[in-house]
Formats: C-alpha cells, structure tokens, sequence
C-alpha cells in the first residue's frame, strides 16, 4: 500500500507540474503570438558589422552580394526583402528658413531608396520624375529630435514639429562625372523604421546615372519584412551570419528565448518525473504480481484465462490513474486560478483560459501512455505465470 | 480423450535406470474410457506425470499428446480451454485459496462453467460432512476437511479425465468410499475416465488399470 500510495503521489506531482509546464507553454505562445498579430509583419533592417579592419581596409567590404540576399529571401521567417540602394553621387544640402529664425545648416548629405511598400510613412507625392525640380524626401524620426532635443537646445532656436518641416526649404546641390545640379528637396514626412535619408526610387535612378556611376552601386543594408520579429530562429540566423539589426526590435525575441529555455527545463523535470513515477507504478505493479503469485496461478490452474485475470488486475489501475489524473487537474486549475488571478492584480494583464485544448489532450495523452505501459507489464507478468514450467 | 505419452523422460530423472514396468521412456496411450492407478513408490514421478499432463510443467524430453495435439505447443489459451471443460486435476497440496471461505473456493471453479446448481454443491457438502463449514475459511480447516473440499471443487466442471494426485492421504476410510463413490459417479455422468496417483494403495478400486513408474 505505501508504494502504491508513494506512486501516487509522486505521479500527482509529477502530472500536476507537467500541465502546468504545457499550459505555460501555451500561453506563451498566446501572448506572444497577440503582439505580433497587432503589428501584423515586422520590418528589420539589417547590415553587415563594421570592424576596425574593414576601417583600415584589411577586410572586405560589408555590401551584401546578390548569392546572400538570395539566401536570406529562401528563410522561412523572411517575407520579403529589399537591398537600400544608395546614391553614387555627391549631395550637398543647404538647409535654411525665410525669416532667418533658424541658422542657415550646410552638410554632406546621402541618398538612399527602398520599394514603397516597405516604407512605413505616408507617402502622398511621393514621386519624381525627369525634369522636377522639387525632389521629395523622407527623413528618419531621429533626425528631427536630433534638432528639437540637440541642436535646437544648444543653438537656443525653436524645436519644429512635423507639420512645419514642410517650410524648410532643402537645397540640394547635387555633383559628379563633371556634372552639377540644384534640386528643391522638400521633407514630406519622417520614417521610424528606416534611418536614412530617403527619396524616390525614379529620382536616385535618374541622378545615379546622370552624376554617378552605376557599376559601383553596392547593397550594404536590406530591409526585410519578417512574419515574427520574436522568433527565436530568426535571431539565431541573423547572428549565425554575423549580421546586425535594430537590437530593440528583437529584445523581445530575446525574453521569449529564456523564457522557452526555461519552460523547457520545467518541463524535462515534469518528465522526468513523470518516468519516475511511472518506473514506480511498474514496479508496483510487479511487486503486486508478485505477492499474489499463488492466487494468479491457482487462478490459472483452475481454468481462468490470463486475459481475465489481467484485465481484472488492470481494473485496480484504472482505478488508480483515474484517481492521479483527477487530482493532478484539480491541483493544476487551483495553481492556474491563483495564477491568472496574480496576473490581473500585480501586471494588469488579463489571464488566459483556464486549461488549452493541448494541455488536455497532452495530460490525458501521458494518463493513457502510464496506463498502458502498466497493462503490457502486467499482462507479460501474468502470459508467463500461465506458461508450463520447462 | 486420448492422451499419448511417447518417450518421456523427466529431466531431472535423466540418466537414471528405469524398471521395465516402468512407463517412463516408452509409449503409452491412456483413453478416458478407462480408469488408471499410477503406482509407485515415492520419488518416481508420480505427480510429475500428472502435472506434465496438465501442462503445469514441460520440464521432459519426449513428448505428449492430447487428441493428437502435442502438448508444446498448446497455447495459453487452449490450456484455459481444457482445464475448464477436458481436464480435473486435485493437486497433492490441495491449492485453496486460504483467506476464501469454503463456498467461496468452490463457486469460483463452479462459475467457470456453471456445471452444478448450487443445491448440488450443497448436496456433496453435505455427503462429506461439511455443510456446517461451508461459510467457514478454507485455511481454517483440517488437512483432512481441506482435502474433502479440494476433491469436491475438482467434480464443479465437464471433464474427460480426472487427475488425482493423492486424494485420500489425508482422509478416513469412512470419507474415502464416499469420495471414491462420488468420484465414480461423476466420472460416469461426465463419461470420463481418472488417473489416481497412489503409493502403492490400490483402495480397492474396479475396473482399473495400473501404471507402474
């Protein structure tokens, strides 16, 4: 009675802490999953790492060939993918604003394009065509707190808000093969996802062949739109490949990883636990077999098949399992309730369903699988009480 | 029923000398039509034979039939068929079930086959003398009572041959003509045959054939 109590108990808790483990695992899933449903896909932009060698020239450079953007478009967690293109040409850009409020700004500047579609602002007269004068641009979000929380400070001039950009006026002067030219960029909105200069595709086509060359145009950063930026697999990939991305973006990927990592070791221990008990109720079942070694072979003997007497041993197991799964549940809804109810009141969050369609099939699952590994060693057990003696 | 016995030899009795009455090593077929007295003195084989026959035990060379089937290769199974309808066996030690009450033990054959009424069974109780234990624990009774029961239970299922091992050894002579009187008259209602294993008491019994080991 004590092993079978002993069994018992080590099965309830071995069966409680592995439903806990798989609904865990589940509303993880949940969880995360929401997130990602609320954005809908994700961007990333990713380059390649910039060493002091590729500085001092001694490694190569860090553009992307054609054979590695292939391969990042084969991924599964890749949806699609777009090399930055960048300008070839020199652009100088003269900021400044009628009234003279603001300080007159002159900086080397860049161009970069991606596909519209890959560009998270509104892009109304976004376009360019051969002959404009006026060249639309879109800026990074960073750019104009760089001005409003930086310079805007030091050099004691007003902070800007977007709807204001729109009146500064860009000069662009724009150079190269002997060439010059003078384009009125005109900011029409900021990007959160793309730090770079942007302007229209049509405009960078144009002025690459006209002021640069081409043939040189190299892909160091691409943009890629991912089903699950939390991925796990992701974030392995783009550091097997030594690239690197907005880390903000996949810190979240990061907490899930530990997170799995540690539901995984929950439930290895669920496991092992479970076969534990499991070995236990085997070996009850054997030490049982044992001590009614007389009454199975007298029963035989009589004429009562080994099926019988199986089946009526089993009966008791049954009886038993029925008995740790019930328990087991209870413990778990009891341990989930308290849960959730923690959940609301320390986080805010509402909890999920009390027990998931896989949690249930998995726990029944594992009840079945202990029950018919004790019904094969019982039945071997009595099958050889009923064969003659040789 | 026909059961042949062809070249038997127990192993643990290789090697040894057998007499030339003896059985053991040769062929012998033993038909339900007909009764049988295993004689011999002790240590020959005597329940041996008849737990080979029962299939309790395989330990022999040679080999035996039941109806032309051999013996090994009887399934589980089929052991179960013919110990419920073909095969009695009364165990030299008897094989109660101790913490059961004496009704307890012999419905639980009974029930197999449902072969006699329970008035019946009360009736060979009450032959016996022992209408007044049965609700009392088998383990409780005498050797002599327990071996009255074990006999009884033996006759609650159709059988073709009877095996007996030693079934007086413990009981008086008043009780051993009810039991072979009782004995005989189930054989004959069951049209089956015995095989009594016996040192060397014949207990007077008709109509038998003798089986030396």
């Amino acid at each position: 009675m004590f092993t079978l109590a002993f069994s018992a108990l080590g099965a309830i808790l071995g069966f409680t802490l592995l439903l806990i483990t798989l609904q865990l695992f589940t509303d993880v899933d949940t969880i995360f999953k929401n997130e990602s449903d609320v954005i809908d896909s994700e961007f990333l932009v990713l380059k390649k790492h910039v060493s002091t060698l590729n500085t001092i020239g001694l490694a190569g450079n860090t553009a992307f060939d054609t054979d590695e953007i292939e391969e990042i478009k084969t991924q599964d967690f890749i949806k699609d993918i777009a090399p930055f293109k960048n300008a070839t040409f020199e652009v100088m850009a003269v900021l400044g604003m009628e009234g003279g409020k603001f300080p007159t700004m002159k900086s080397l500047a860049f161009f970069e394009s991606v596909p519209d579609h890959f560009i998270d602002a509104e892009t109304k007269n976004w376009g360019w065509e051969k002959g404009d004068t006026q060249v639309p641009i879109i800026l990074p979000n960073t750019y104009l707190d760089a001005y409003n929380f930086g310079i805007a400070q030091a050099a004691g001039t007003p902070q800007v808000s977007k709807g204001i950009i729109g009146a500064f006026s860009i000069q662009l002067e724009v150079s190269g093969n002997g060439k010059k030219a003078e384009y009125h960029g005109n900011v029409i909105n900021f990007s959160d996802r793309i730090n770079s200069i942007l302007v229209p595709n049509s405009f960078l086509h144009f002025a690459n062949i006209e002021y640069g060359s081409p043939a040189n145009q190299e892909t160091f950063r691409v943009i890629v739109e991912v089903t699950d930026a939390n991925d796990p697999s992701l974030k392995k990939y783009i550091e097997d490949n030594g690239y690197e991305t907005n880390s903000e973006q996949l810190r979240g990927g990061k907490v899930e990883q530990i997170l799995r990592g540690f539901l995984n070791f929950h439930v290895l221990i669920g496991i092992i636990i479970i076969l534990q008990s499991a070995f236990l109720f085997v070996l009850y079942s054997q030490i049982l077999i044992q001590k009614s070694k007389y009454e199975i072979q007298l029963l035989l003997i009589l004429g009562y098949k080994w099926k019988t007497i199986t089946n009526q041993i089993n009966k008791s197991f049954i009886l038993v399992f029925v008995l740790v799964g019930l328990v087991s549940f209870l413990c778990f809804g009891a341990v989930k309730l308290w849960f959730n109810a923690w959940l609301l009141k320390e986080v805010g969050m509402e909890g999920t369903s009390l027990i998931s369609l896989n949690t249930l099939l998995f726990g029944v699952g594992f009840l079945l699988l202990f029950l018919f590994l004790t019904g094969i060693n019982i039945s071997n057990k009595v099958k050889h009480l009923a064969k003659p003696n040789s | 029923m026909k059961i042949e016995l062809k070249n038997i030899v127990p192993n643990p009795m290789k090697g040894e000398a057998f007499s030339t009455e003896s059985i053991w090593g040769k062929e012998y077929t033993l038909e339900s039509n007909l009764s049988y007295l295993i004689s011999s003195d002790s240590g020959k084989g005597k329940s041996t034979l008849l737990s080979y026959i029962y299939g309790l035990r395989a330990d022999y060379s040679g080999s035996i039939s039941i109806d032309e089937e051999n013996q090994k290769n009887t399934s589980i199974e089929d052991w179960s068929k013919l110990r419920t309808n073909k095969l009695s066996y009364l165990l030299q030690d008897l094989r109660l079930f101790n913490h059961l009450s004496v009704w307890d033990n012999l419905t639980l054959k009974n029930k197999l086959t449902n072969h006699k009424s329970d008035a019946q069974i009360e009736e060979m109780l009450d032959e016996f003398g022992l209408l007044s234990k049965k609700h009392q624990l088998a383990g409780k009774l005498s050797l002599g009572q327990q071996q009255r029961v074990a006999l009884i239970r033996c006759l609650l299922q159709p059988f073709e041959f009877l095996l007996l091992d030693e079934p007086f050894s413990n009981i008086d002579d008043t009780n051993i003509e009810i039991a072979k009187r009782l004995i005989e008259k189930e054989c004959k209602a069951n049209n089956a045959g015995y095989i009594l294993a016996t040192l060397g008491h014949d207990y007077e019994f008709k109509n038998v054939t003798t089986i030396f080991l």
